[in-house]
């Protein structure tokens, strides 16, 4: 019979770890004896892959019916593929666009936000070219796009690393990200507008956010004693 | 009469029957250890018996216009080989009663809106007791056992025993109960349900509780009271801050079979809530004790238990609220049970005594444990059983967190009590 020397008590003889505390257990205590329990499987994974098949055809069926709708009646009206093509595009995007959402789900964040990315730089680049000319602002969009696809990247990799047990580190974080985001914003419109580097309305937001990022690290470091202790001590006089 | 094709739910089995979800499932479980391997055709053989002498149980969940019901099922009922996470449905709950089987192991799982603990120990005892008498002699024993249970329902099994026994005109419970506090611990996904149970010796554990003059529920409770408090005050500041603001309220289910005489399978029992505020600082164990007997004294009473039959009663006799669609209640009675049923509960603790069985089934048997249902916004309860001199108190719980199972059984070990551990955690 093994027990834990950390919690005191008496373990199965198979168990190769306490259940309560996860203190390992000697090897050669461990005895091949017959399991309680099975190794459980959850029905409700099957449930929902089924439930989601389900919605997935549903969805498919609606968007293929509604561009073809768009594509008939415009052949049937115009003679030609014209007005209906941004509306089929779109379509056929925000399709492909739930389709993401439904088959790929936790776990694949780099590569979601990777796939939406790419989905709406295709989105803007087949609208513009529906004229058959290429016109898109590589200095405006494409740059602003691929500003918030690098920000999306770096605001999951911190709510990765840092888990929800330093949501206040997380939110200080992601402050600071968006007051970056709005400085982006401001000086890429204000060149865009007035050809010139100039910050604008990015300076009313720096205030409030500084002293919502000033709280979520008060409240991180565990409010109060601890910071108040710390505080004390480096600036005593 | 006797052949019936459908049955009602009885006044707590309806609100259960609507606020089904992946993680309130609830489903609870009873598992019984046997020293010898089972024989699947004899425990097959047997659950047809049983099911024979209880047809209120060999039912389907069904969807009425206004309520859920039970219909006859139609199926052969088989035990299953147990390959899900215990208490956890496959078809929500469709099925209201499951027999399980893994290699040494016979599990009841049962609907919470079938019937509660007593019903279903009921259920359990003759099935061990038929499963034991066909392991000895088959034939002669299923012949004994087919001619003895007639297809006749005993009307008296399948009455309200909440509609039978309140008084229309009593007073309803003066006292409100607060929203309480709940585990900060994250839940793991959907359909993964963690028990951990703890062996250990009626004796030893009398012997403590004589020490403060108390029964063994009211000293684990007290304990368990305890574990909670020693878990806030070791909280960070902001986390202890927020703990603290709402009360710890243990959800307790009382049989009221005790009470009023009654012989219904249906279900038959009330909450009782013993609450404590932690903001005003913290209480040390023998007040902790002293708070539990004052208040099972005070509420153990038929005044007290005549004002929660009423409210019981008053929620599914309103005549607004019978005739709302089921479709609509199926969305509306989880918000309303979570907001107002079990928001109001910390955990559950749930004693379902000493069980003795049959003279033959009890020399089958080694142990005998109760998993409690799980749900949603109490990720931990316990529930305690004991037979043959051995209590076996399991903590089900939906976190990877095991802090509190941890605490509370350290605590037991520091009494000087043995306790054999058992899980199905990795």
């Amino acid at each position: 019979m093994s027990y834990c020397s950390k919690c005191g008590v008496k373990l199965e003889e198979n168990k190769k770890f306490c259940p309560l505390c996860h203190f390992k257990v000697p090897e050669e205590l461990i005895k091949e004896t017959e399991y309680k329990f099975p190794v459980a499987k959850t029905s409700y994974k099957e449930r929902v892959r089924k439930r989601k098949f389900r919605l997935g055809i549903i969805t498919s069926i609606i968007f293929i019916l509604l561009i073809l709708t768009f594509f008939v009646s415009d052949i049937s009206t115009s003679h030609q593929f014209s007005w209906s093509k941004p509306a089929d595009i779109s379509l056929a995007l925000v399709w492909i666009g739930i389709l993401i959402a439904l088959f790929y789900t936790k776990g694949k964040e780099y590569w979601i936000s990777t796939q939406y990315f790419v989905l709406i730089v295709l989105f803007f680049v087949l609208l513009d070219l529906k004229d058959g000319v290429f016109n898109i602002q590589l200095t405006f969009e494409l740059t602003l796009l691929i500003f918030f696809y690098v920000f999306t990247l770096v605001a999951i990799y911190f709510y990765k690393r840092l888990g929800v047990r330093n949501i206040f580190l997380v939110g200080a974080l992601y402050l600071i990200m968006a007051q970056i985001l709005i400085f982006f914003v401001d000086v890429t419109v204000g060149i865009y507008l007035y050809e010139r580097f100039r910050f604008t309305f990015s300076i009313y937001t720096l205030i409030p956010l500084l002293g919502l990022f000033a709280l979520c690290l008060y409240f991180h470091h565990d409010m109060a004693e601890e910071l108040k202790e710390s505080m004390k001590k480096k600036l005593h006089f | 009469m006797n052949k019936r094709e459908w049955f009602r739910m009885e006044n707590a089995g309806k609100l259960y029957g609507s606020v089904i979800s992946e993680r309130t499932t609830t489903f609870y479980r009873f598992s019984v250890t046997l020293n010898t391997s089972v024989d699947v055709p004899c425990l097959n053989s047997a659950f047809e018996l049983t099911l024979k002498r209880f047809p209120y149980f060999n039912v389907v969940r069904k969807k009425g216009f206004f309520w859920n019901y039970f219909e006859k099922c139609k199926e052969i009922r088989t035990a299953e080989l147990e390959i899900f996470y215990p208490c956890t449905h496959k078809d929500k709950g469709f099925f209201p009663l499951n027999l399980i089987y893994y290699n040494s192991r016979i599990s009841l799982e049962i609907m919470h809106g079938l019937t509660d603990g007593i019903g279903a120990t009921t259920f359990l005892k003759l099935l061990l007791e038929i499963y034991a008498n066909l392991i000895s002699d088959f034939d002669l024993n299923y012949e004994k056992y087919s001619t003895l249970f007639e297809l006749k329902i005993d009307e008296r099994e399948v009455e309200d025993g909440f509609i039978k026994n309140h008084i229309k005109m009593f007073h309803l419970p003066s006292q409100k109960l607060k929203k309480a506090m709940h585990f900060p611990y994250k839940k793991n996904n959907k359909g993964v349900y963690f028990v951990t149970t703890g062996y250990l010796s009626v004796e030893e554990i009398k012997r403590e509780a004589l020490k403060y003059e108390t029964t063994i529920s009211e000293f684990l409770l007290a304990l368990y009271f305890e574990t909670v408090f020693d878990y806030i005050k070791e909280q960070p500041y902001l986390k202890r801050k927020l703990l603290t603001k709402r009360p710890v309220s243990i959800n307790i289910p009382v049989d009221l079979r005790r009470f009023y005489p009654n012989a219904t399978m249906w279900n038959f029992f009330i909450s009782l809530v013993p609450t404590i505020e932690t903001k005003y600082g913290y209480y040390e164990f023998d007040e902790i004790i002293d708070y539990v007997k004052y208040f099972f004294k005070s509420r153990l009473h038929k005044r007290f238990l005549n004002s929660e039959l009423k409210q019981v009663i008053a929620h599914s006799n309103n005549i607004f609220n019978r005739l709302v669609p089921l479709v609509i209640k199926d969305i509306v009675l989880p918000i309303l049970y979570s907001r107002i049923g079990e928001g109001n509960y910390t955990s559950g603790f749930s004693n379902l005594g000493l069980q003795k069985f049959d003279l033959k089934a009890e020399k089958l048997i080694d142990t005998i444990e109760f998993y409690p249902p799980p749900s949603d916004l109490n990720k931990i309860k316990v529930g305690l059983i004991a037979t043959k001199g051995i209590l076996a108190i399991s903590f089900g719980s939906l976190c990877d967190d095991t802090e509190i199972e941890r605490r509370f059984f350290r605590k037991l070990v520091q009494l000087g009590i043995n306790v054999k551990i058992e899980s199905n955690r990795g």
